[in-house]
């Protein structure tokens, strides 16, 4: 017993100790800093608090994260279920076509996005060619353009999770609810919709922890107007070396985080891999 | 007739979703090859134009050897404490182990930037700012967690019978572990690698906060040529991107093929 448990210890040494110097370390003492370490302070959280520009970015970043999350509940849940009923061989096509972004690096397909969206790119061609509009329609550098980029890499962590709850159900449920007379309708409400809530709230806050720290796309798609908290706490860091008020504002992100995250690890299976962006 | 109505919007809404996912891919490659800057959905200037010129250019081949070279050391580094980890959480009992399979995956939910910044004060104390082993170390870090997640699912699959048995037939723990487990692991260990090299691959947000302009990563340098110059050179190193983590993988997928043949 003893020597087993030895050998654990011999086994979780090294990942312990590189977690711990590499990331747990410097976290610790992010956040110590934010609180004017080695003395306790919470000016820097005052600042945060007064300045009605972060107010504005916070607010731009929760209005930004819940509109990406939302739609990608819409365009996610009735694809997953789609997917869902799809015969096994097509089903595993669809699966691979839909996890087949994730090959893409995060910053060619924000690239991609960024010459679509443009004034000359191909949307616009075709709506002036179609005579919708005579002039480009502004689509990137504002909120928009954020947005669809979001979506388009988001909606997967939706579809996953929301598929896996959907596969989980016995078939024979639905027989059983229309055997007892419930139309389609009432057996997706009374069957289906309940037995895929949890999936679908496990998608909805992954969906949302994601979005809350994009910093790639705002920084691409939205320009200087639509900063979200990533971009500022970058910019802190690289541009003007405001080390206290910089890890204030990831403390608030960590915070926030860590927070969606136990909401999410109460209700998600376990081990979901996610990509960080 | 509702019914079919019903079936037929469904798949029609469920495919045009997935088009839009991977419209992204659909875009790159034929931009990749066509010599106008802009997409059309069939090039009217088709040639291989960019490749020559990227594969003629020494900035950008010094760069992308750069990220290979840190891609693979970072795939090794993650991979072998991965493995350490799987192995030593699945000993502990049930508490002891989501406590410590919650500090190994942390890397995975806290934002990037978050993890940069942090990072980087520190390593601006370490003078790590700017070397090759500090990027190495953070890209391997946050790989850790996939690989931790691979490997365990394949672990927990695993019959210990046979395990056992190698040990009551008298041999040594490091034995078992090459001669049983290693060979059962080999292509979850594979794929764990893979996913490793590729997230080293594509990582921008800490490379951009922790290289230096002599240690640029290819992502770094594909960042600054999109923010601050026009170069048509993106779509076919975009299409490279795509490819070089696919030749990580081919000769693996051909080693497993080869051994499975000769079993």
């Amino acid at each position: 017993m003893k020597r087993s448990s030895l050998q654990t210890a011999a086994l979780l040494l090294v990942p312990t100790l590189f977690v711990a110097c590499f990331f747990m370390v410097p976290l610790i003492y992010a956040v110590g800093l934010s609180f004017g370490l080695p003395n306790f302070t919470a000016e820097s959280y005052h600042h945060l608090v007064d300045s009605p520009v972060y107010r504005i970015v916070y607010l731009k970043t929760l209005k930004v994260a819940l509109i990406t999350t939302v739609t990608c509940l819409l365009l996610g849940y009735p694809t997953a279920y789609f997917v869902s009923r799809l015969h096994p061989r097509a089903r595993a096509t669809a699966v691979m076509l839909i996890a087949l972004p994730f090959m893409l690096s995060v910053l060619v397909r924000n690239y991609v996005w960024m010459t679509m969206l443009q004034d000359t790119g191909v949307i616009n061609r075709l709506l002036m060619n179609l005579g919708f509009t005579k002039e480009p329609v502004q689509l990137m550098y504002n909120q928009l353009g954020v947005t669809i980029a979001m979506v388009n890499m988001l909606v997967p962590y939706v579809i996953f999770p929301v598929l896996t709850s959907l596969m989980a159900i016995p078939p024979n449920l639905k027989v059983a609810s229309a055997s007892l007379g419930g139309n389609r309708l009432s057996t997706f409400l009374r069957v289906t919709l309940p037995l895929t809530a949890t999936g679908t709230a496990a998608g909805a806050l992954l969906t949302f922890i994601i979005a809350l720290g994009f910093y790639i796309t705002p920084a691409m798609l939205g320009g200087p107007r639509e900063m979200m908290i990533s971009s500022l706490i970058a910019f802190n860091v690289r541009e003007v070396l405001n080390w206290p008020f910089a890890f204030s504002l990831a403390t608030t992100l960590l915070g926030s985080t860590i927070v969606l995250y136990l909401a999410y690890r109460a209700v998600a299976p376990r081990g979901v891999v996610v990509k960080p962006i | 007739m509702s019914k079919r109505l019903f079936e037929a919007g469904l798949a029609v809404y469920g495919c045009a979703v997935i088009a839009f996912l991977i419209l992204p891919i659909i875009v790159i490659i034929p931009m990749s090859f066509n010599a106008a800057p802009v997409f059309e959905v069939i090039p009217s200037q088709p040639s291989f134009s960019q490749y020559q010129r990227l594969f003629n250019s020494p900035e950008w081949l010094t760069v992308l050897w750069r990220s290979v070279e840190i891609a693979a050391s970072a795939m090794v580094t993650s991979t072998i404490i991965g493995v350490l980890a799987a192995l030593g959480t699945l000993r502990l009992g049930s508490r002891a182990r989501s406590l410590f399979e919650a500090m190994l995956i942390s890397p995975q939910i806290v934002p990037s930037v978050v993890i940069a910044a942090s990072a980087y004060y520190v390593f601006a104390l370490l003078g790590l700012i700017g070397s090759i082993a500090g990027i190495v170390i953070m890209h391997a870090l946050i790989a850790l967690p996939f690989v931790l997640i691979l490997v365990q699912s394949r672990l927990q699959s695993i019959n210990p019978d046979f395990a056992q048995a190698s040990a009551s037939l008298g041999a040594a723990p490091l034995q078992t572990f090459w001669l049983i487990t290693m060979p059962q692991l080999r292509l979850a260990l594979i794929g764990a690698a893979v996913l490793a090299f590729h997230v080293s691959f594509d990582e921008v947000v800490l490379s951009l906060f922790l290289s230096g302009a002599r240690t640029k990563t290819l992502p770094v340098k594909l960042w600054d040529s999109i923010m601050f110059e026009v170069s048509p050179l993106l779509p076919a190193i975009s299409a490279l991107v795509i490819l070089i983590p696919l030749l990580v993988i081919a000769p693996a997928i051909w080693l497993q093929r080869r051994s499975k043949a000769n079993t």
